[in-house]
This record gives C-alpha cells, sequence and structure tokens, in this order.
C-alpha cells in the first residue's frame, strides 16, 4: 500500500497517457468530465503551493478554449444568433466545452506527473531505454549544482580583487563575461579529472547495465492490471458506440444501455484511481500506525 | 603475494627532455600499507598512473609492469580490480545523487541490478553513509565526498587501492577520517593501499612501508622506521616527515642508538628519556604591535538569511597594522565568512567594520580594492581566465617586482601548473592590486611541506614591506611558525587570541605536535626549532 507517486514510472506514465488518449478519443463529456474533475482534485490536494492561482488559470483556460471554437467553428442546426454575420451554435459551443474538458484534465494529468517525476524516476525511466542517456542525465544534474560553485567562487574571488564592479552596464557585462570565461576553463580543464574518474571505473569497457533504487512491484502489477482493464471496457464501450455522443449537425448522446452505464462508472474509478490510491494509502498507514502504537501504549499500562 | 611487480621501469613524456621515471623497480604484496612520498614533480603520480592502464599518461615506456600476477590485464579487468583515487573530491563525482554514485562502477561492468542493489547497501553500511543514500552529491562536504570517491570504488571490489594525495582538498580532521578509514579496510579485508601524500604525521605511523622518490628515482624503500632514520636534515624530503621524527633527525638521534620516534607519544617519551628539562625556556617577550588598527570589527552580528542563525554574534576583532594574523578555527565555524566580511562582499546586519579606521561603506567604488585590501580565495581557480601565466598579469612587468620568483612560468597554462605554483600566480595576481591588508583563505591547502615553508618566507618579506596579513587556516603548525597573534574562533566570535606561544601552549588539543610533545616539561615550546633549541641548552 503506497501513495499514487510511489508507483513504478513506467506504470505512472502508461496511466497518463492511457487516460489521455481515452479522453481525446471518446467524444462523451460526461467521461471528459469525470477525468478533468479527478485530476483537478488530485492536484488540488497534493502538498505545495499556489495551488488556488494555478487553478485560476487553468479554468480561465479552459473557458477561453470553450468559447473559441463557436466563433470559428458554423457547423450545427440549432443557431443561437449571429455575429458579424456568422451563425453562432450550441453544437460548436458543446464540443467547444468537449475539448476545452479534454484538453485542461490532459494539462493536469501531466502537471501532476511532472511534478511526481524527480531526477531518479526519469533516470529509471531513461535507464530503460539507454543506460547512456541515463548516465548523461545524471551527469547534467551534477554539473549544474558545480559551475554555479564555480560562478560563485569566481565572483567573490573577482570582487575582492576589484575585477567584478556593479556600478554601470558595460562594468557589469564586463564582469559577468569574465566570470563565464572562468567558469568555462575551469570545468573544461577540471573535466578531465572526472573523464578519467569514468574511465578509471570502467565507462565504456561494454556492455552496462543500469541501476535504480526504484523496483517493480506486486502492487505495480495490480495498477498496471487495473488500469488496463477499466480503459478495456471503456475502449470496447467507444467501439459498440455506446460511448460517443454525435455533435454535428445536431448533438445527440448515445442511447443509455449496460454498455454506456458500465462504460462510465469504468471511467469513473479510472480517473479516480490515482486520487483514492493517494487517500486509502494514507488513511491505512495512519491507521495501522494509531493502532499499532496505542496498543503498544496499552502494553505499556 | 606479490600483486604489483615494476621491473626497469622508465618513463618519458613526449615533449619533456628528460624522464619522469627512471629505472624503477618494486614489489608490492597483497595487504600492504605502503606510502609514497616526494617532492611535487618527483614523479609520484606518473607511477601511479602507469599501475592503471586506462589513465596511464602516453609516452615512451619501458620496463614491465606486472598487476595481479599478469603481464597484462584487459582494461575491463583493470577497472575492476584497481581502485583510483585523485585529490578533487567534488570533480570525480560522475552523477548526481549518492546512491547513483555508488552504483555507476558496477553499472559500467555491466552488473545486474539485483547485484549492484546488494553491494551498494553492504557498501553503504560498511562506510556509515546509509544517511546520505537519496541526497544529491553537491550538497556533501568535501571530506563527505571523498570518503563518498573511496566508497564508490569500493563496490566494485577491488584488490588493490591506488591514492595519489586523496586528502590534499581536506581539513585536518576529514582526513584524518579518510586515513582511519584507509587503515580499517587494509586491516579488515588485507587491502593492498598504495597512497601518495605530503600529510605525512599520521599516515606513517600506520604504514608497513614508505617509498621515497626524488627526480623519477626511487630513493628509500623500506619500513617507516629504516627510511625515517637514514634521512639527513639536509633532504628535501625531510620536512614532510612526523615532528617527532624530524626532532629526532635534528638532535642526530641516530647516535644515541635509539629508535626513531614516529608519533607524538613516542617523541615524548624519546625527550623525557634522553633530556632533562632543568633549563626552562626565557619568558617571552612583551608583544609590541602598532598602535593603529588595519582591521577592526566592533560589535558585528551577521546572517545569510532572515530565519537562519547568527554566524558572527557580537563579534570584535581588532588586527594591527603591519602584525601576520591566523585566525583558526573549526570546520563550518564561519571563518571563511569572516574573511569575505572583512573585504566587504558580504555585508553585517548590525554593527561597524573599519579598514585603516575608516568605515567599509564609506570605502566608494573600488578604492577598497585599490591599494587597500585584497583577498585571496581559497580556490585560486577561480582567478584564472587566460592561457598563459604572462596574460593573467594585467601588467607585463609587475613579475619583476614579486618577493618571489614566477620567471620561469610566465608561457605555460596555468591549469597546466602544480597546486603551489597556481598558489604564487594567484599571488601575484593579488598583489598587483598592492593591498595594505592581504587577507588569505586557507592559503596552505594542498601544498607540501617545502611549499609552505616558501609561502612562509613569502608572507614575512611582505610584512617587512609593511603589509598586514590575516590568514584564515586550519594549518595550526604552519600558524605558529609565521604569525605574531594567533585567534581561536568559536561561535561566532573570536574566543581566545594571543602570540603563538602563548596561545599554542595554553591549548591542550588545539595545538602543534611541538607544544603535544612539550606540554609539562618545557614551558611555552610550540615551534619545532624552539624545542630543538631548549633541548641543545639541556644538553650541556
Amino acid at each position: 500500500m503506497h501513495s499514487f507517486e510511489d508507483y513504478n514510472p513506467l506504470v505512472l506514465l502508461l496511466y497518463n497517457l492511457t487516460v489521455a488518449a481515452l479522453a481525446f478519443f471518446c467524444k462523451s463529456l460526461i467521461i471528459a468530465g469525470l477525468f478533468l474533475l479527478a485530476a483537478m482534485l488530485h492536484f488540488s490536494l497534493r502538498p505545495g503551493k499556489n495551488k488556488l492561482k494555478s487553478n485560476i488559470f487553468y479554468i480561465s483556460f479552459g473557458i477561453i478554449l470553450a468559447l473559441i471554437n463557436p466563433l470559428f467553428n458554423h457547423m450545427g442546426s440549432s443557431i443561437l444568433f449571429f455575429m458579424n454575420d456568422n451563425p453562432v451554435t450550441l453544437e460548436a459551443l458543446i464540443y467547444g466545452i468537449y475539448s476545452a474538458t479534454m484538453i485542461v484534465a490532459i494539462l493536469y494529468l501531466f502537471r501532476v506527473f511532472s511534478q511526481i517525476m524527480t531526477s531518479d524516476r526519469i533516470i529509471y525511466m531513461l535507464g530503460k531505454i539507454s543506460g547512456r542517456a541515463a548516465v548523461m542525465f545524471s551527469m547534467t544534474l551534477r554539473y549544474i549544482p558545480l559551475l554555479r560553485s564555480y560562478a560563485a567562487e569566481s565572483k567573490t574571488a573577482g570582487t575582492a580583487l576589484g575585477l567584478c564592479s556593479e556600478d554601470g552596464i558595460f562594468d557589469k557585462i564586463k564582469s559577468r563575461l569574465n566570470i563565464y570565461s572562468i567558469v568555462m576553463t575551469r570545468s573544461l580543464e577540471n573535466g578531465i579529472i572526472t573523464a578519467d574518474s569514468m574511465t578509471a571505473r570502467g565507462y565504456g569497457t561494454g556492455k552496462r547495465s543500469s541501476f535504480s533504487p526504484i523496483r517493480f512491484r506486486i502492487s505495480d502489477l495490480l495498477f498496471l492490471l487495473l488500469t488496463l482493464a477499466l480503459s478495456g471496457v471503456i475502449i470496447a464501450g467507444i467501439l459498440s458506440d455506446a460511448v460517443s455522443a454525435d455533435f454535428y449537425p445536431e448533438y445527440i448522446l448515445p442511447e443509455r444501455s449496460l454498455m454506456s452505464v458500465i462504460s462510465v462508472i469504468s471511467a469513473a474509478v479510472l480517473a479516480f484511481l490515482p486520487l483514492s490510491a493517494e487517500l486509502i494509502a494514507k488513511a491505512v498507514i495512519n491507521h495501522r500506525i494509531n493502532s499499532r502504537f496505542r496498543s503498544s501504549s496499552k502494553d505499556a499500562d | 603475494m606479490e600483486q604489483i611487480k615494476v621491473e626497469n621501469l622508465t618513463f618519458k613524456y613526449p615533449l619533456s627532455p628528460k624522464p619522469a621515471l627512471t629505472d624503477i623497480n618494486l614489489t608490492i604484496n597483497e595487504g600492504e600499507f605502503v606510502v609514497l612520498c616526494g617532492a611535487t614533480g618527483s614523479g609520484k603520480s606518473t607511477l601511479l598512473r602507469l599501475l592503471k592502464q586506462e589513465i596511464s599518461p602516453r609516452g615512451e615506456m619501458s620496463g614491465k609492469v606486472h598487476l595481479l600476477g599478469n603481464d597484462e590485464l584487459t582494461i575491463r579487468e583493470s577497472a575492476q580490480k584497481i581502485g583510483f583515487v585523485v585529490q578533487n573530491p567534488a570533480e570525480q563525482l560522475v552523477t548526481d545523487k549518492v546512491w547513483h554514485e555508488l552504483a555507476f562502477g558496477l553499472e559500467n561492468l555491466g552488473c545486474p541490478p539485483k547485484i549492484i542493489a546488494g553491494r551498494i547497501a553492504e557498501i553503504a553500511g560498511y562506510f556509515g553513509i546509509e544517511e546520505w543514500y537519496e541526497r544529491p552529491v553537491a550538497e556533501l562536504s568535501g571530506g563527505q565526498q571523498q570518503l563518498l570517491n573511496l566508497a564508490a570504488v569500493m563496490t566494485m571490489n577491488p584488490e588493490i587501492l591506488i591514492l595519489d594525495e586523496p586528502s590534499a582538498q581536506l581539513d585536518p580532521i576529514a582526513a584524518s577520517e579518510f586515513f582511519t578509514t584507509l587503515k580499517k579496510l587494509n586491516n579488515d579485508f588485507a587491502m593492498t593501499i598504495i597512497i601518495a601524500e605530503h600529510r605525512l604525521e599520521e599516515l606513517i605511523p600506520i604504514s608497513d612501508r614508505l617509498i621515497i622518490m626524488e627526480n623519477g628515482k626511487i630513493k628509500a624503500n623500506d619500513s617507516p622506521e629504516k627510511v625515517i632514520s637514514l634521512i639527513d636534515k639536509s633532504d628535501n624530503i625531510f620536512s614532510a616527515v612526523p615532528a617527532a621524527s624530524r626532532l629526532f633527525i635534528a638532535l642526530n638521534g641516530n647516535a644515541l642508538m635509539q629508535k626513531c620516534p614516529l608519533t607524538i607519544r613516542e617523541g615524548r617519551d624519546f625527550i623525557r628519556r634522553n633530556y632533562s628539562n632543568a633549563v626552562q625556556p626565557a619568558p617571552c617577550h612583551e608583544y609590541s604591535h602598532s598602535k593603529n588598527a588595519a582591521l577592526s570589527f566592533k560589535n558585528v552580528f551577521f546572517r545569510y538569511e532572515r530565519d537562519s542563525k547568527d554566524i558572527l554574534k557580537d563579534a570584535d576583532i581588532c588586527i594591527y597594522q603591519n602584525e601576520i594574523y591566523s585566525i583558526l578555527g573549526g570546520n563550518g565555524s564561519g571563518k571563511s565568512t569572516l574573511l569575505k566580511l572583512a573585504s566587504g562582499i558580504l555585508k553585517p546586519y548590525s554593527g561597524t567594520i573599519k579598514v585603516f579606521d575608516k568605515k567599509i561603506k564609506d570605502y566608494k567604488g573600488k578604492s577598497l580594492y585599490t591599494d587597500t585590501l585584497s583577498l585571496l580565495p581559497q580556490n585560486v581557480q577561480s582567478l584564472f581566465s587566460h592561457n598563459s601565466v604572462r596574460e593573467e598579469l594585467a601588467d607585463e612587468d609587475s613579475y619583476k617586482n614579486l618577493p618571489f620568483d614566477i620567471t620561469g612560468l610566465l608561457d605555460s597554462h596555468p591549469y597546466d601548473l602544480s597546486g603551489g605554483e597556481q598558489q604564487l600566480l594567484a599571488l601575484a595576481k593579488v598583489l598587483e592590486k598592492h593591498p595594505r591588508i592581504l587577507l588569505m583563505d586557507e592559503p596552505t591547502k594542498g601544498l607540501d611541506a617545502e611549499k609552505k615553508a616558501a609561502l612562509g618566507r613569502i608572507l614575512k618579506e611582505l610584512k617587512s614591506k609593511g603589509s598586514t596579513i590575516v590568514i584564515v587556516s586550519h594549518d595550526v603548525e604552519f600558524s605558529a611558525v609565521y604569525s605574531d597573534r594567533c585567534g581561536l574562533f568559536f561561535n561566532g566570535g573570536i574566543i581566545t587570541e594571543n602570540t603563538p606561544e602563548l596561545f599554542f601552549s595554553e591549548n591542550k588539543y588545539y595545538t602543534t605536535a611541538a607544544a603535544r610533545m612539550s606540554s609539562g616539561y618545557y614551558e611555552r615550546t610550540v615551534t619545532l626549532d624552539a624545542l630543538q633549541d631548549i633541548i641543545n641548552k639541556n644538553r650541556n
């Protein structure tokens, strides 16, 4: 039992791609809406600052998207009014709302995904494709703080020699360039040490493997199977015309059938999978911790 | 079992007129702890690198190197079986996280992830670095980074460990911890260790063999006691051996037919056994100094961030004109911060700092840094941006007025210079600004004993020309010999300060080797010269 972000990154990637594809192809306002609601709640309940600001941005972005479609797309039979001699139709508005819902849902999903993808998880995924790519990525991340510390040292050293001064734009540019050149020289010269250190530890002597502290566990398999099963049901629903609505020339919902109900329920479960994984994991772990320590305090009595 | 056998090895770099190594013969057995020493340029690094073929220098080579009983190892075998650690802790690290650095070597060998997981868990446990396991390497201190470099090599399960001045960039406490770990590896796994070092004080007592190199040749190769007893006072290696041994050699201890002392304990014993303490050193003279302050701190408070703790707390410091003042203190105590405040790079949130009785903030523009004050940074490479020493100097002819000679280096690239030469170049750059106050951050870091003595002479020379010098250092031996006053920085301020004789003789733990050997026997004897002096007086 663990929270959503602790699932294997490949499983998470597959989940996100699946949900994004389903949202794109389902042509169903309900399903896209469920995806949006779940992703928005999940994003909002994650720890972090400035949630409200992001939500306001995403929602206003969605509203603009929804309104743009009827302005440029004039298909559909239910004309609401004319603007510049062009008809604005109900169908185009509904389609606009659907596509905005879908796009914003996908944005939320990948926002959360990018928060979850720490360097370790990215290295894990890159390692699956190419060990070299994983090392390159890791080395880049290593070099950023190193170069930053070089720059800070050079700035201090230069300032105390009166080489770096911040009076006037010319001086500023000159001293920045000087620091840049010192940092570049130093990193290129010292790069030899790093290269030796790699060679001395066998880099490039043959096939390399890729290690990561991240594993593939039973729970990852379960999550994967659940994702696949639920999306299988939804795909079957889409293919049997039980899910998708017709937008033009008239907005027609699919007929309610067992298949359509099952598809919507599956979509709801799939959409709320991350959030429930998070909440259930938290609740279960808290409960276990509480009961463990309550009982031990009783033992102590 | 013989692990390394070098036969008649001669090596010459392509552009060099004379060979870097001449006719080296050497055998090292399994489980030996071998210390290699010699002045900079004596061929230590070249020899060590020729034992690790992937990173061997190119050049003309004759003779044979047998490793682990083979005539030749494949590159992969060499990478796995011979571990190599050099002096730059940060630059040796390849990856961004501690776990990845530990796994890196095994990944290169194509080890299955399951085995890697087990191996790095073992190593992290052995080295006691589990707590860092998921941290970025950039957050570790230099000492921790160097320990990680060692651990990362050890995951590959090497049979020989080669180290090229691993402690040069470390403070004394981190260095001592590093050596302890090496000895533990040697004891626990019979790991063969070959280490080149300048810092012999702590290494010699734990080593099995001492090899001295000079001009590309092996000058001595035997147990430390035997090698040291053959050293003469005029040998350039003399200044590198442990203080107790230096005293022994200087007093011509061989004539007493006694074993050469290697540690402080043996040194104390040697003095008490052989010499009386009837004559005590004359009471020291009243310290006389200029009445005018060069640099003063009054009630200075400083912190880096709003909510962080105070690094300087109500600090009062007064450094007089024309004195050499050493600020000593533990790691991360804020000594370097103090120098940055003194040079106006950082600003206190309360209190005043004056340079020549004028507040720092009243120095407008660059006026503080021209003809007034300069800071020599700890890492002098952060000053170099040109392709030759000549270009580094703003004024072509300024090298002619230096208290030292860099004429021979003018056409070299700054990065091709040795650590000591880089230090001189940086000093030349700093002196071009004609500072009346020179601030120096760890100026002896990475220098061998001979270069330290040369630096000390330069400081004396600058002082005689009227400069005030403030040194921040871990190097108690250097401070004891060359400073006029020493101050101990602790908990945000200078806690005690005094002349070296009184400062180090009152300290029991934070003090010099000579003071530790003489305490309770001779009063106020803190340098080896003074100790030798008083012993000689007691001889007659």
